[in-house]
């Protein structure tokens, strides 16, 4: 444990600070700060709207939440049942076991691989976490039913599905595991009103049991319906293209001692 | 980590490296793995990520550095500090290599029901219609036809061949499970097919396994986190999706967007 | 003895039993070594012999190091002593140690045999030299003596027991007849030589001494008396011999490895007993009774 890291409060499940992201583009000698300097506290129940203007770094921000790109600077905190974890120093394993048990991830789409049947998309996260076959079954079964999915369909692979059909699939599979922390990236985007509203109720559910949400989401409207405080990354954020890149484009030769500099 | 699936630690390669005259084919290669997972290697042709994959396996001895395997409660293993006859007992019963070329992992002389159990044979089995019905339950999983068990191996499609190995390194039930570019050679669809097959083998039995792969997209498929090699050292290591969406080493940068441009 | 003048060369012109004793030294100490590892095969300096290889110099090295003039040389060919072979070889050893011969298996101290093992069973004073043709029964593996040694030392034998489970697939049973691959001593997989599959049993737990020699392939092997040697097998396809349809028309055993004999032209056929010597004392003792 971090001798200066202070511990999360008992009804906070997330707390960034002081987190930066830069990318390193090594073979265009390219350095891009796309956030920094970013603080956030989530709580039990919150549900959280990350806004902002189209690339300022929102889904990038999610994605740091959940490891998918590298934290260099700051400290990104989640509540376990085994004590804090700090996302931006821990192993890979630590991590592993983070996703399996704490973060949820939802995206836009699912990612389907061919020979997986919908129930098992549901399934699978529900064993890996250690729950009993039969209990995680049934669950699997509770989600499919309640997002919509005809039964006839839940022993073929998503493959086949329209769009809609897929993302409920796919809305199953993120809230069948009950996680504390759910990160949303515009997940009823391909949804018609009646399945949103569906959607919208599950998210609610999952909040009532307390656990939180961070999301990004696409309607206004839909995000009315369901966040608790709004987060606008315009005002926490600085996009900063290094001087560098601007400089490559025009004069070639200066922009490598410029981008040497730049980090 | 005891909730979920991910097990205890078991096998540990420390500061592995091989000389070979005038070619240090692994430099320094530090890595472990534990029960439930899947750890993936990829990196070019002359990475050095086969040569690593034989010294773990028990095959090619190190010039130097250490595997330690810890197989049961208490029961560590340096492999290669034993005697020889203790390593082949431990590689024969606790660790699957598949190899690259089926043709170095299967005996083709030999009918695929023969090949599939005498592994079995070679640790003491002695009942013929045990060992048969062994032979016919692993057609199935490996989803081969059974009209093909009293066949050859030569007459095997090359994606029928992998399966059959994979088959035959599984029947011992090996904790850890080496895998050399197991998709290497193969039609994309047929492809397809074998990597969902092994996802499912991998989540039904409680193994370790590591996939030494060229192709980004098998390694993102089959494992959790990544190593990622270059002239016989680990450039970068971590989880695979971050690796691959978010890589931070120059060398990594480039595999991911050479993957991405074709 | 090693001639020390030309004038020497009056003599006999080589040693007692052929060999000198050096040579004889060297061998017994194979011996030796293959006594102590039941059924490993050990390498050792085979010599010329005045007999080609593959006619049975090994068998005639290991007899002519431990031949002494105390012993009785009983020396069979297919279970015959008045075999053509047979009876080259017995009188080879006549000149050379001045042998007495017998062709009474009762009577003999050292028997030497290619093909078969004598009906009946040896005592502990008894010695039994095999003519080996192809002492390693992995052979029919692989030619390359790396692998076989491999095999041996981490007794991994399991690509053996798949050429039963080929033979059991195709043909419901073990094809083999003769050479059939045994265990000793629980360790290492032996050739019992070519003898039939009938006599393999014979060798578990024998009081006699089985020496083994190659001396084309330079190995010598042994299964010291009352070793476990057991053919190998499935639990549920167990080892089993050959039946004869008929009994011994001279004899009248039912017991033994008969030969088939073609009478007449008219494809009648007779069953006799292979081991002559067998077969003639059955019927000396069933005159006996007779009288």
């Amino acid at each position: 444990m971090d001798g200066r890291r202070v511990p999360l409060d008992p009804d906070e499940v997330l707390r960034l600070r002081n987190v930066s992201k830069t990318f390193t583009l090594h073979e265009r000698d390219v350095s891009r700060s796309v956030l920094a300097d970013i603080s956030l506290s989530v709580r039990a129940g919150e549900c959280i709207h990350l806004d902002g203007p189209s690339g300022v770094g929102k889904s990038t921000l999610m994605r740091m939440i959940y490891g998918t790109y590298k934290t260099l600077t700051g400290e990104i905190l989640v509540r376990t049942e085994n004590g804090d974890v700090d996302v931006v120093t821990a192993d890979p394993w630590t991590l592993i076991e983070l996703r399996r048990s704490t973060v949820g991830y939802v995206s836009q789409f699912l990612r389907v691989l061919p020979r997986v049947s919908a129930f098992d998309v549901v399934l699978y996260p529900l064993l890996v976490r250690g729950i009993d076959r039969d209990k995680a079954r049934a669950t699997a079964a509770s989600m499919l039913s309640r997002l919509g999915i005809a039964e006839r369909l839940w022993d073929l692979s998503p493959l086949t599905f329209s769009g809609g059909e897929q993302q409920r699939v796919n809305i199953a599979r993120g809230f069948a595991a009950d996680h504390k922390l759910l990160l949303l990236d515009e997940p009823t985007a391909s949804l018609d009103a009646a399945n949103r509203n569906l959607v919208l109720e599950v998210i609610r559910d999952a909040l009532r049991r307390g656990a939180a949400v961070v999301a990004i989401f696409h309607d206004r409207d839909v995000a009315d319906q369901v966040v608790t405080r709004q987060v606008s990354l315009e005002s926490v954020s600085v996009e900063n293209v290094s001087t560098a890149s601007a400089a490559l484009a025009n004069s070639p030769p200066a922009a490598e001692s410029l981008a040497a500099a730049s980090y | 980590m005891t909730n979920g699936r991910l097990g205890s630690v078991v096998l540990e390669a420390r500061g592995v490296s091989m000389q070979f005259a005038g070619l240090r084919a692994c430099d320094d290669v530090t890595l472990s793995i534990r029960t439930g997972e899947v750890l993936g290697i990829v990196g070019e042709s002359g990475s050095g990520k086969s040569t690593l994959l034989r010294c773990l396996g028990g095959i090619l001895q190190p010039t130097a550095g250490t595997v330690h395997l810890r197989l049961a409660e208490g029961a560590h293993r340096d492999l290669w500090a034993v005697d020889e006859a203790t390593r082949v007992q431990i590689t024969r019963t606790s660790i699957g290599l598949v190899h690259q070329n089926p043709r170095d992992g299967l005996m083709m002389d030999i009918t695929a029901g023969g090949n599939i159990v005498e592994p079995l044979m070679a640790a003491g089995a002695r009942n013929y219609a045990a060992l048969r019905a062994t032979a016919v339950d692993w057609m199935r999983r490996m989803e081969l036809s059974l009209d093909h068990i009293d066949r050859f191996p030569a007459d095997f499609s090359g994606g029928m061949q992998k399966r059959l190995q994979i088959a035959r390194c599984l029947v011992t039930g090996p904790r850890i499970l080496l895998m050399d570019e197991p998709t290497g050679g193969l039609d994309v669809s047929v492809q397809a097919r074998l990597l969902d097959l092994l996802r499912h083998l991998v989540k039904e039995l409680a193994m370790a396994v590591i996939v030494v792969t060229h192709d980004l997209a098998v390694a993102r498929m089959l494992a959790e986190r990544l190593l990622v090699m270059r002239a016989g050292q680990v450039v970068e290591a971590g989880l695979a999706d971050q690796l691959l969406e978010d890589p931070q080493h120059q060398y990594t940068q480039m595999l991911v967007s050479a993957a991405l441009r074709l | 003895m090693i001639p020390q003048s030309d004038s020497e060369a009056d003599g006999p012109g080589f040693n007692y039993a052929y060999l000198d004793e050096r040579s004889k030294r060297s061998i017994r100490r194979a011996i030796m070594k293959a006594v102590a590892l039941p059924g490993y095969q050990v390498p050792f300096a085979s010599t010329e012999m005045p007999l080609p290889s593959g006619w049975g110099t090994g068998a005639l090295q290991i007899t002519a190091s431990l031949i002494g003039r105390a012993d009785r040389l009983k020396v069979i060919d297919q279970g015959a002593d008045d075999a053509t072979n047979a009876a080259s070889i017995k009188s080879f050893f006549k000149r050379v140690a001045d042998a007495s011969t017998t062709t009474s298996t009762a009577d003999a101290t050292i028997i030497q045999t290619r093909h078969r093992i004598p009906e009946q069973p040896l005592r502990s004073d008894q010695i039994l030299v095999l003519q080996v043709p192809q002492p390693e029964p992995l052979r029919r593996l692989t030619p390359r003596a790396r692998e076989t040694q491999r095999m041996h030392a981490y007794a991994d034998y399991g690509r053996l027991y798949v050429l039963l489970y080929e033979d059991i697939t195709r043909h419901r049973e073990v094809a083999t007849s003769y050479d059939y691959p045994v265990r000793v001593n629980g360790r290492y997989i032996a050739s019992p030589s070519p003898i039939p599959k009938f006599d393999n049993p014979k060798m578990n737990r024998s009081r006699g001494l089985a020496l083994f020699g190659a001396g084309r392939e330079r190995r010598v092997y042994a299964i010291p008396p009352l070793t476990a040697v057991e053919s190998l097998d499935f639990e549920d396809h167990p080892f089993s011999v050959q039946r004869f349809p008929a009994a011994c028309s001279l004899c009248g055993s039912r017991t033994s490895y008969l030969d088939e004999l073609v009478t007449g032209d008219d494809g009648a056929r007779r069953f006799v007993c292979s081991d002559t010597d067998f077969c003639t004392t059955r019927q000396h003792d069933r005159n006996a009774r007779a009288e």
